[in-house]
């Protein structure tokens, strides 16, 4: 955390076992990627599965990268550490998760406006002809089960500890596996002969990718414009920030508190005020605050 | 075990085991759900019902297209094939490769038969099946090979178990 060396101890824990999760959701996710890969063939809507879970690569490598930045002690040229590397990345992320949606998205409504048909062969195994369509609903299927286990998992870490980048990842592993199924049923309609299933699929599923990434940008935007901490879930302002506030305006009446995100703790500026003699922040008694180890530091503007 | 039930050496097992305990209730859905679909008839079924027309009406529409003449016997064996697995009677028309695609296309014929090339620019117009036979012109490889309308999945599987029988080859794709 900032000008220390590495993670809070209250966090450390949680810290290593966010690591070992994502270095599991990214084996898994090679797993499914290559089973669509190998099996999605001509379908829109397998294809565009396919480039939604090698996206999902992207929130668990950022998170690795970030954490890894996060534990470096701050140098002459980063003197307040790296506890926004996290954001940065998560930045990245957005970014390209939306730009990519808005691609498959256009080549989805493509598809329905020129009424594509998509064809699925088979191959001979063991002197049997194999429909194709079989190998991509099992690849689908398996596809939906690693996102709906790891999802579960990340959620109450990423409330723990107050981390964006495994709270989004969650979530979109929830669009994921649910997305899988979108992509199951595409196929499966298709074999039926209804040929615009593939793509109205493929279309429902790029609309989650764009909607990840709507959502994800604006709560990179937030953090890196210096923004009052909000909850991870429902956009409310968060308790924590609330009981900092609070604390500090009863501490020093008159003045006004000004808070913000970094990464996932909060930094706050009393303006107004000169801190007595003696402060010290992690001394401060502060009423329902869940989590102390947010406090970095407390900076006074008289 | 660490907080958030993942670990490494023998808590990644662990972790394993659990993923299985969690993952048996999404595992007989789609298991239950293909069972389903084969028993729903005949399945993968056409877009435009090609292979219901031919076995209904008895009519097999083929268009030859830029036959050679060491080709065209193996064409027309390869008609005779197809008449004897849907028990339809073949007509048969010789026209240019882009007349016999658009007729393809526009569902005036059932199959087109004509020689493509491995990388040719028919292929995201209509379905190019496996080649009956091969040959070289210059650097490229050029396949006698059926050709039928996207997304007729049903008669499109057909006539790939014709080509591999024909050739009887185990492979295919």
């Amino acid at each position: 955390m900032s000008e220390g060396r590495g993670h809070p101890h209250a966090i450390r824990a949680d810290m290593k076992a966010a690591r070992n999760l994502e270095w599991w959701n990214i084996g898994w996710t090679i797993t499914y990627v290559a089973a669509l890969g190998l099996a999605m063939g001509s379908s829109q809507a397998m294809r565009t599965a396919w480039i939604e879970d090698i996206l999902g690569l992207i929130p668990p490598i950022v998170f690795l990268i970030s954490e890894s930045y996060e534990r470096r002690a701050s140098n002459a040229r980063f003197q307040y550490g790296y506890d926004r590397v996290n954001g940065l990345g998560f930045l990245v992320a957005a970014v390209a998760l939306t730009a990519v949606g808005l691609f498959l998205l256009k080549d989805a409504v493509t598809a329905l406006w020129t009424q594509e048909h998509v064809t699925v062969g088979t191959t001979r195994l063991f002197g049997h002809d194999i429909w194709l369509g079989w190998f991509m609903l099992a690849a689908q299927a398996y596809a939906c089960i690693p996102p709906f286990i790891i999802g579960r998992r990340e959620l109450p870490l990423a409330m723990r500890l107050r981390d964006k980048l495994i709270h989004t990842d969650a979530l979109m592993n929830k669009a994921n596996w649910q997305t899988g199924l979108a992509g199951f049923i595409g196929v499966a309609l298709l074999g039926f002969g209804w040929w615009w299933a593939d793509s109205v699929a493929a279309a429902i599923i790029s609309a989650g990718i764009i909607w990840d990434g709507w959502r994800s940008l604006k709560i990179a935007i937030a953090e890196l414009n210096d923004g009052v901490p909000h909850e991870l879930e429902g956009g409310r302002r968060a308790k924590d920030a609330d009981a900092i506030a609070k604390a500090l305006k009863a501490q020093f009446p008159g003045s006004k508190v000004l808070l913000r995100e970094t990464g996932r703790y909060i930094r706050a500026e009393v303006v107004g005020a000169a801190p007595p003699k003696g402060f010290d922040v992690d001394k401060l008694e502060i009423e329902d605050l869940e989590c102390p180890w947010r406090l970095d530091s407390i900076a006074f503007r008289p | 075990m660490t907080p958030g039930g993942v670990g490494t050496g023998a808590n990644a097992l662990t972790f394993v085991d659990q993923a299985i305990e969690e993952a048996s209730a999404l595992r007989r859905w789609p298991v239950l759900v293909c069972i389903a679909l084969a028993a729903c008839g005949p399945y993968p079924r056409d877009i435009s019902g090609t292979l219901d027309a031919i076995e209904r009406d008895g009519r097999l529409r083929v268009g030859f297209a830029q036959l050679t003449a060491g080709d065209r016997p193996k064409a027309q064996q390869f008609v005779a094939r197809l008449e004897a697995a849907t028990g339809a009677q073949a007509e048969i028309d010789l026209a240019p490769m882009e007349t016999q695609i658009t007729r393809l296309e526009d569902g005036e014929l059932d199959l087109v038969i004509g020689e493509f090339r491995e990388d040719s620019p028919w292929m995201p117009r209509v379905a190019v099946i496996e080649p009956l036979s091969r040959r070289t012109v210059g650097k490229r490889v050029h396949g006698l090979s059926p050709a039928a309308a996207n997304g007729e999945n049903r008669w499109i599987a057909l006539v790939e178990r014709e080509v591999r029988d024909s050739a009887g080859r185990g492979g295919g794709g």
